[in-house]
C-alpha cells in the first residue's frame, strides 16, 4: 500500500510539474506584464516609450532567455520561494496564504450543499421513476449542469439580496455572506450528485438483496437507507471527489461575481495583469489540489477493490 | 433522511426556481428621459428696485451659492469670493432659502471596481484608486479641473526661478494624521526613498522627478530647489506628490507603511483587507474643513451589475463607475446620479506608423472623419454621457480648447465619398485596424461601429482585437497592423494635450510638439496647444471621439457628491 501511495505521489508531482511548465510557456505567448507597466499617455515619443518598456522588462528579469527564466523559476520554487507579486509588490506566498482559507471555506460549503441537496434529489427521482418528481429532479439536475454560474450568481443576488433583502450581495464578514456564492458554486456538483444518486439507486433497487430485504418485512425507509443507498454510495463518493477539480475551476468565476477574496479572485486578477509569480503559484496550488483529489479517489478505490492496488 | 424532508427540499427548490424565473423575466424598461444631473438645488434671485436718492455707482456681489430647497427662514446671504459685477442705481439682492441642518448618516459604504494594491500614496498606479488616495492623502500641488493647471495645495508657492530652476515653499502648518509635521528635510527624505526602490520588488516606479537632475536641495526648513535637466512645460507635474510621514516611513519601511498608512487628507486609516475593503474615519484634528460623513468604507466589487444590485439592496451608499444603461432605472428608483467627464478620452489614431499608402493621403483621412456619425455613436455607445469631442483632445473648458474646430468634420458621407474618389480610392481599399477589448470604456463597441460606418463608404476594414497585454506589446514594439488603432488617451493635463499616436510619424507635428515642450509660460503654451490642435484637425491625423464618463450613483440620504475628472470623490464639508 505504501509503495502504491509513493508511486501515485510521484505521478502527482509529475503532473503538477507538467501543468506548470505548460502554463509557463503559454502565458508568455499572450504578452508580458512589462507592457502593462508602460505609461502611454505622457508626452513622449514611441522610441522613449519602447525604452521604458525594455527597462521594465529588465527589472522584471524578462529580458533573459526564456529557458533561463524557466530554470530560475524552478530553482526558486523548489526552495519555496515564489517571488514577489509584480502587481502587489508583496511575497506571493503571503497573498496566497491570505486568501486560501476563504476559498477552502467556500469550497467546503459548496461541497456540503452539493451532497445535502443532490443526494435527496437523486433518491427521490429513483424512488419515483417516471413520475413528476423524477422529471422535476432531472430538470433541476440539467439546469444545474448547463446554467452559466456567472448568470446564476447575478440572478440569485437579484432575488435574495435586491428583491427579498435576505442576504448580502457580495464580500465577506458573516455567515450570510457565504450562502449565495456557496449555492452558486454548488450547482454543478448538486446536479452531478443527483444524477449519480439516481442511477446508483435505480441499479441497487433492482438487485436481488433488495427484494430479499422487502421479503424479510423491512420497511421501505430501512431498505433504502441501509441497503440501497449504502450500496450506491461508492459511486456517489466517486463523483463527489472527481467533481473537486471542476469545483476548483469554477471557483474563479464565482469569487469574481461575489467579490469573494479567495485564490480564484486572485487568479483572475493575476492573469489579467500578467502577474506571473501569482499565476504560477496559483497554478501549482490548483494543480496540487486537483491531483490530491484524484489521489484520494485512487486510494479509496484501492481500499475498496484490492485488484486496483495490485494492477 | 425522511421522505418528508426530501419532499420539503424539493418544494423549496421548485419555489426558488420559479422565483428565479420570475426575477429574470422582468427586464427593466428603459424609456425614461435621462437628466444628466438630478436637480436637487434651487437658486432664488429676487431683484428689487431701490429708490434712487443719489446717482452713485454701486458695487455689489451676485451670489452664486446654491443651497438645497427646503421651506424655512428667508435670509440674505453673502458669499465671499463670488463674482463681482457692477450695476448703476440698482442693488441686486439675493434671497436664499436655507434649510435646517441636515443630519447625514455616519457611514458611507462605497463599492468600487478596483481597490488599490498598496495604500502608500504615490505608489498607486490605477485611476480608480485615486478615489481612496485623495480621501487619505493631501498633495503638495493638485490639478485644477477648471484651469487644467497644477496649483499649490500644501505648498505656499511653486515658482520657476529661471528656465531650469524650480523653487517650492511649504506651508508651515501641514500636519500628518500621526501628529508629525511636514518640513523640507522630511519631504526630501521621502523623495529619496521613493526614488530608490528595489526594482526586483517594486515593479511600479516613482517617476515624479524624471525631468529633474535629482530629488532637490533643501534651502531652509520649508524651502526646496530643484534643477530641471532642460526647460520643460510640465515642470509642475512633479509636485502632484502626496506627502508621506517621514519618521513613520523610516520606522516601518514601505511594506509597513501600506499596513499602517499615514497621510494629510481629511480621512485617516482604520483597517483594510487587501482586495476586500478599506475603512477610513474622519480625521478630527484636521485643520481644514471636515467632511460631513464620519466613516467611509471602500468595498471591492469588480462586477458592475453586483455594484448596482448592492446599491438597490441598501448595502452600498455609493457606487463608482455605474453602467450608463442603468442610470435611468436608478433615477427612477430614487437614487442620485453624478455624471462628469473623466480625464480620459476615446481616441483613434490613423496611419500609426506612417507607412499605410492610402492613409498617407490627407483626403482619405478626412474622408474617414466625414464618414462617421459620431453624435449617434456617442449617444448609443456612451449613452450620451461624457463630452463629445470636436476634432481635438480637449473638451470645452479644458486647457488649450480651440473653439474654431467645432463642427469641422460633421457627418457627411457624400463628402466622404467625394474625397475618396478625388484621392483615387473611389472603389474603396483595404484598411487594417486593431483595437483593445474591455481595456477602455466600451472600446470594442466603438471600434465595431466605426468599422461598420467606414464599410458603408466602401472601405474594407479588417479589424483585429488582440488581448490587452498582447495589444500593448504590439503597439510598443511597433508591430500592430499598419492602419488605425484605438486608445484611451489622458487629456486633462496641458502637457498631454498633444500626445499623439496617429501623428507621431509626421515631422511637422514632431517639430511643433518639441517647440511646445519648452514653453513654460502658460499663456504662450496654451496658444501653441491650440495651434497644434488646429494642425492635427486639418490634417485629420486622428479621431477624437468623446471623453469617458465618470458615473456615480448614490442613495438619497447622502449629501450631494461629485467627483473630479481624475476620479477624486468630493464629499461636502461641514
Amino acid at each position: 500500500m505504501i509503495a502504491f501511495i509513493i508511486r501515485r505521489l510521484m505521478q502527482a508531482i509529475l503532473v503538477v510539474f507538467a501543468v506548470t511548465t505548460l502554463v509557463f510557456f503559454l502565458i508568455r505567448i499572450s504578452g508580458d506584464p512589462a507592457s502593462l507597466g508602460v505609461s502611454l499617455d505622457e508626452n513622449r515619443t514611441p522610441e522613449e516609450i519602447q525604452a521604458e518598456y525594455l527597462q521594465i522588462r529588465k527589472d522584471m528579469g524578462l529580458d533573459k532567455h526564456l529557458i533561463v527564466q524557466y530554470g530560475l523559476f524552478w530553482a526558486r520554487t523548489v526552495q519555496g520561494d515564489f517571488g514577489y507579486s509584480f502587481r502587489y509588490g508583496v511575497p506571493t506566498i503571503k497573498l496566497i496564504s491570505e486568501r486560501l482559507p476563504n476559498s477552502l471555506r467556500l469550497g467546503l460549503v459548496a461541497l456540503a450543499i452539493g451532497v445535502i441537496v443532490g443526494l435527496p434529489l437523486g433518491v427521490v427521482a429513483a424512488l419515483n421513476r417516471g413520475s413528476i418528481w423524477d422529471n422535476l429532479s432531472t430538470t433541476i439536475a440539467v439546469f444545474g449542469i448547463v446554467v452559466p454560474q456567472f448568470w446564476l450568481g447575478i440572478m440569485l443576488i437579484l432575488l435574495f439580496s435586491v428583491e427579498l433583502g435576505w442576504l448580502p450581495t457580495s464580500g465577506t464578514g458573516s455567515w450570510k455572506h457565504i450562502i449565495l456564492p456557496g449555492l452558486t458554486l454548488s450547482t454543478g456538483l448538486t446536479a452531478t450528485v443527483a444524477r449519480m444518486a439516481r442511477s446508483g439507486m435505480l441499479e441497487a433497487l433492482n438487485q436481488d438483496y433488495i427484494r430479499t430485504a422487502y421479503a424479510k418485512g423491512l420497511s421501505q425507509r430501512l431498505v433504502i437507507l441501509r441497503h440501497a443507498l449504502r450500496n450506491s454510495s461508492i459511486s456517489i463518493i466517486t463523483v463527489v471527489i472527481s467533481s473537486l477539480p471542476h469545483l476548483i475551476g469554477t471557483v474563479v468565476v464565482v469569487e469574481v461575481v461575489f467579490a469573494w477574496p479567495g485564490v480564484g479572485n486572485l487568479m483572475a486578477q493575476a492573469v489579467a495583469n500578467r502577474d506571473y509569480p501569482v499565476v504560477f503559484a496559483d497554478v501549482i496550488l490548483f494543480g496540487t489540489l486537483t491531483v490530491l483529489a484524484f489521489l484520494l479517489l485512487d486510494l479509496l478505490y484501492s481500499l475498496v477493490d484490492p485488484r486496483i492496488r495490485h494492477s | 433522511m425522511s421522505f418528508r424532508m426530501i419532499r420539503l427540499s424539493m418544494a423549496f427548490l421548485v419555489v426558488a426556481a420559479l422565483a428565479l424565473a420570475a426575477c429574470s423575466s422582468d427586464p427593466e424598461t428603459i424609456t425614461v428621459e435621462v437628466p444628466v444631473e438630478k436637480v436637487v438645488t434651487k437658486e432664488v434671485e429676487v431683484i428689487k428696485e431701490v429708490e434712487v436718492t443719489k446717482e452713485v455707482e454701486v458695487e455689489v456681489e451676485v451670489i452664486k451659492e446654491v443651497i438645497k430647497e427646503v421651506p424655512g427662514e428667508t435670509v440674505i446671504k453673502e458669499v465671499p469670493g463670488a463674482t463681482t459685477v457692477k450695476t448703476v442705481n440698482r442693488a441686486t439682492i439675493v434671497e436664499v432659502e436655507v434649510e435646517a441642518p441636515v443630519v447625514y448618516p455616519d457611514e458611507m459604504v462605497i463599492a468600487i471596481g478596483a481597490l488599490p494594491v498598496t495604500l502608500v500614496g504615490n505608489t498607486i498606479p490605477s485611476l480608480q484608486s485615486r478615489l481612496f488616495s485623495r480621501l487619505m492623502y493631501g498633495q503638495l500641488a493638485a490639478l485644477n479641473d477648471a484651469t487644467g493647471q497644477v496649483e499649490p495645495e500644501h505648498l505656499e508657492s511653486m515658482t520657476l526661478v529661471d528656465d531650469t530652476t524650480v523653487e517650492i515653499k511649504l506651508k508651515k502648518d501641514i500636519v500628518f494624521h500621526n501628529g508629525e509635521t511636514l518640513d523640507a528635510n522630511g519631504l526630501k527624505k521621502t523623495f529619496d526613498i521613493l526614488s530608490n526602490l528595489d526594482p526586483a520588488k517594486f515593479t511600479w516606479k516613482f517617476t515624479g522627478f524624471k525631468d529633474y537632475e535629482d530629488t532637490g536641495t533643501v534651502i531652509d526648513d520649508y524651502t526646496m530647489r530643484f534643477k530641471l535637466t532642460a526647460p520643460i512645460d510640465r515642470w509642475a507635474s512633479a509636485f502632484t506628490f502626496m506627502p508621506l510621514a517621514p519618521a513613520h516611513l523610516e520606522k516601518v519601511g514601505l511594506d509597513g507603511y501600506t499596513d499602517d498608512p499615514v497621510g494629510t487628507g481629511p480621512y485617516e486609516f482604520v483597517e483594510w483587507t487587501r482586495d476586500s475593503f478599506i475603512r477610513l474615519t474622519r480625521w478630527n484634528d484636521n485643520p481644514g474643513p471636515k467632511p460631513v460623513i464620519k466613516d467611509v468604507e471602500l468595498r471591492h466589487v469588480p462586477e458592475a451589475a453586483v455594484r448596482v444590485a448592492g446599491l438597490k439592496a441598501g448595502e452600498f451608499h455609493l457606487i463608482a463607475a455605474a453602467p450608463p444603461e442603468n442610470v435611468p432605472g436608478l433615477i427612477k428608483d430614487g437614487f442620485n446620479i453624478f455624471v462628469g467627464d473623466s480625464m480620459q478620452s476615446m481616441y483613434v489614431g490613423f496611419d500609426i506608423y506612417g507607412s499605410n499608402e492610402a492613409l498617407r493621403d490627407k483626403r482619405v483621412r478626412q474622408a474617414l472623419l466625414y464618414a462617421l456619425d459620431m453624435d449617434a455613436m456617442h449617444e448609443t455607445i456612451a449613452g450620451g454621457y461624457g463630452t463629445r469631442l470636436q476634432c481635438q483632445i480637449v473638451a470645452p473648458g479644458g486647457f488649450g480648447y480651440n473653439e474654431d474646430l467645432v463642427g469641422r468634420y460633421d457627418y457627411d458621407p457624400v463628402k466622404a465619398k467625394e474625397l475618396l474618389e478625388a484621392a483615387g480610392y473611389g472603389d474603396g481599399f483595404d484598411l487594417p485596424g486593431s483595437a483593445t477589448t474591455a481595456r477602455y470604456f466600451r472600446d470594442r463597441s466603438l471600434m465595431d461601429a466605426i468599422a461598420a460606418q467606414w464599410s458603408a463608404i466602401g472601405i474594407n476594414v479588417d479589424m483585429s482585437y488582440p488581448e490587452s497585454a498582447e495589444w500593448l506589446q504590439l503597439l510598443i514594439n511597433a508591430t500592430l497592423p499598419d492602419g488605425f488603432m484605438n486608445i484611451g488617451l489622458n487629456w486633462y493635463l496641458a502637457d498631454n494635450t498633444t500626445s499623439m499616436w496617429g501623428a507621431a510619424s509626421d515631422p511637422s507635428f514632431a517639430d511643433m510638439r518639441t517647440a511646445k515642450g519648452v514653453i513654460t509660460d502658460p499663456v504662450a503654451r496654451e496658444a501653441k496647444v491650440k495651434e497644434i490642435a488646429a494642425y492635427i484637425c486639418d490634417e485629420a491625423q486622428a479621431l477624437h471621439a468623446y471623453t469617458i464618463p465618470n458615473v456615480f450613483a448614490y442613495s438619497s440620504d447622502m449629501p450631494s457628491i461629485s467627483a473630479s475628472k481624475s476620479f477624486e470623490l468630493q464629499i461636502p464639508t461641514e
